[in-house]
């Protein structure tokens, strides 16, 4: 275990006042200033004869737990072991932005018993989502009078995964087309389920089980009830990470739109939909669509990951692998729409008879500017936008704008509201 | 509703019973001399308001203050001997106090660190200090006195203790220091997390 000494603030304090009071004795000729000076310069003689290496046998540094969601809080905590007593011992665990200490202390201090280990914990909350790295604790150990300090570095790497807290979403945009897995999603065909579609006469070919007895009875010929059946959907959460706007609210737009990745992928894998994700930016990530609750951590897994990170090259569809967008998928676009790469995209998209949908993570400002100037452009600025949106619709693109306040289960029911007007979905 | 983030009592009894007790440290060491001062009574006052001024900012938070509120008040103490006969029997006190001063400041900052067993043993500590310091103190004050009538001879026995002295701490400064190591504690400075360090150190494995 390796330690680095050096002098404490009060070595130099000490000493320099002992100094100060004998020069001062001798200049002046007054034996009451060395009196003075005996206790700091007896102090300085005693702490350096008496300060000794403390003999650090232990020290590790661990996170407990290591996957947590936002607002949790995580234990950190450092153990350490010392060969002979010490007076004081201070650990500090430097945070990365986005955890910070639950009371508000980053330091904790002790003394130590020779021979007997010590566990020093943190608790630390999770305030934002994200991947960080706790891999390093400062250990330092004070000698005798505090006169010499002892510094070491408990490096152990830990990984914690934040996971973005979600909104609950009850209900989602349904896609104009369900696949051929079993799901929750009513199918516009006919075929075995449980929801009933219409009565019509029997044809040589119908299953003897389909007929509706108490109608054939009424009509005197046999009739067979069709029905629609249950399937699931292919989703793809297509999010946008060409840009990143704080609004002046408390979230930026990439992490409200990776908040709202998570809840959509969550509430469609629920579901029993097929889930995958296309995060388009400077770097491309992208996951096929699957079920299931592993799928979700994936998917997390994947957004967690998500940064700006600045390109000028022109990117569009043709860099997505084929099979993460399947025919007949309803993509689901989470975008704040600034950047002209993934509206061309979103629109090419629709060009190619994909289902589409876009939830708009508002940019606009919370606070209008209070000038003139500020406020005309503003204006011009929120017109163009408007005509941004209605360019997306007449291309049979639902988009709803999200703003800070509102839940995202407003964005839902708006883009559902106008796909039913527009005739997109069944109403 | 909790109270989770309610300090514990103790912390809160110990750290203001220390600062209190500097103030009155300070108060008294400032005081004390500027009442008896005579015509120098204004440099003593305004010595005495730097010193218990620096003690307060001390307590505060900024620790280095405490060695300019113990400059101040020396200062005063030495600007109040000038001109006195005899050497003042009340010096090695005096010095206790001085140490004092900056001890109690930091254990009020620090309050809460430590538990009870290392309170005791530091406490404990320092009144042995303080002890030695007194007789020492007390001797050199004896044998100021017996100087006033010695001649040259006692202030070179005391020039030459002096250098004795330095030559006893000197090779202590260099066992503790050996300059090019010390990187964990640059670093420690420069996050800011831990109190800025001077100087290099030495790695010990």
């Amino acid at each position: 275990m390796e330690l680095t000494a050096h002098g404490s603030p009060k070595l130099v304090g000490y000493t320099g006042l002992a100094g100060a009071f004998l020069i001062g004795a001798l200049s002046l000729r007054r034996p009451e200033l060395v009196a003075l000076a005996a206790p700091f310069a007896l102090a300085v003689v005693l702490g350096l004869a008496l300060s000794t290496e403390p003999g650090l046998s232990h020290l590790s540094l661990s996170v407990e737990p290591t996957r947590a969601f936002e607002g949790d809080n995580l234990v950190v905590a450092v153990e350490v072991e010392c060969t002979r007593g010490v007076d004081r011992i201070d650990v500090v665990v430097p945070l990365p932005p986005g955890l910070r200490a639950a009371d508000g202390i980053l330091v904790r201090s002790t003394d130590l018993v020779g021979g007997r280990r010590r566990r020093l914990a943190f608790e630390v909350r999770c305030e934002r989502w994200g991947v960080y790295a706790i891999d390093d604790a400062l250990v330092r150990v004070h000698g005798r009078f505090d006169l010499l300090r002892f510094d070491s570095h408990a490096r152990d790497p830990h990984r914690v995964q934040v996971f973005p807290r979600t909104e609950t979403l009850r209900a989602l945009v349904r896609p104009v087309r369900t696949q051929l897995h079993a799901g929750n999603q009513v199918g516009r065909v006919r075929g075995d389920g449980i929801e009933f579609a219409e009565l019509r006469p029997f044809v040589p070919g119908d299953r003897v089980r389909s007929i509706d007895w108490k109608v054939t009875a009424r009509r005197g010929e046999p009739w067979v009830r069709d029905r629609h059946p249950e399937r699931n959907r292919d989703v793809v959460v297509f999010l946008d990470a060409f840009s990143d706007v704080s609004t002046g609210g408390g979230a930026s737009t990439l992490e409200r739109a990776v908040r709202a990745s998570a809840a959509l992928a969550g509430a469609y894998l629920a579901r029993r939909d097929r889930v995958g994700v296309v995060g388009f930016g400077g770097i491309l990530r992208w996951l096929e669509p699957v079920m299931g609750i592993r799928q979700l951590y994936r998917i997390i897994d994947v957004l967690l990951g998500t940064t700006v990170s600045a390109s000028y090259a022109w990117k569009d569809l043709d860099v997505v692998p084929v099979r993460t967008l399947p025919p007949g998928a309803l993509v689901l676009g989470v975008s704040p729409l600034l950047d002209e790469r993934s509206v061309a995209a979103l629109v090419d998209l629709r060009g190619r008879g994909f289902d589409v949908a876009v939830v708009e993570v508002s940019p606009v400002p919370a606070v209008p500017p209070a000038d003139p100037v500020g406020a005309l452009g503003l204006r011009i600025w929120l017109m163009e936008r408007e005509m941004l949106r209605r360019r997306l619709r007449r291309v049979g693109i639902a988009v709803a704008e999200w703003r800070e306040t509102q839940f995202l289960q407003a964005a839902m029911w708006e883009v559902e509201s106008f796909r039913r007007s527009a005739r997109l979905v069944p109403a | 509703m909790g109270g989770g983030i309610v300090p514990a009592l103790g912390a809160s009894r110990t750290r203001l019973i220390s600062a209190t007790g500097a103030l009155v440290v300070a108060g008294t060491l400032g005081g004390l001399p500027a009442a008896l001062g005579g015509n120098r009574r204004p440099v003593l006052i305004a010595l005495a308001l730097v010193g218990l001024g620096a003690a307060v900012v001390a307590l505060v938070g900024r620790f280095g203050a405490a060695w300019w509120s113990v400059a101040a008040l020396g200062t005063e103490y030495a600007v109040f001997l000038l001109g006195r006969g005899t050497p003042d029997a009340r010096a090695p006190i005096v010095g206790i106090a001085l140490f004092l001063l900056p001890e109690l400041i930091d254990r009020s900052n620090q309050a809460g660190f430590g538990e009870r067993p290392s309170r005791t043993r530091r406490v404990v500590e320092v009144g042995a200090l303080c002890l030695a310091a007194l007789a020492v103190g007390a001797l050199v004050v004896m044998v100021g006195q017996l100087g006033a009538r010695g001649g040259v001879i006692f202030p070179i026995v005391g020039t030459v203790a002096a250098v004795g002295l330095i030559g006893l701490v000197l090779p202590l400064v260099r066992r503790a220091y050996t300059p090019g190591a010390g990187d964990g504690a640059r670093r420690s400075a420069r996050s800011g997390l831990m109190a800025p360090t001077d100087g290099g150190g030495r790695s010990v494995r």
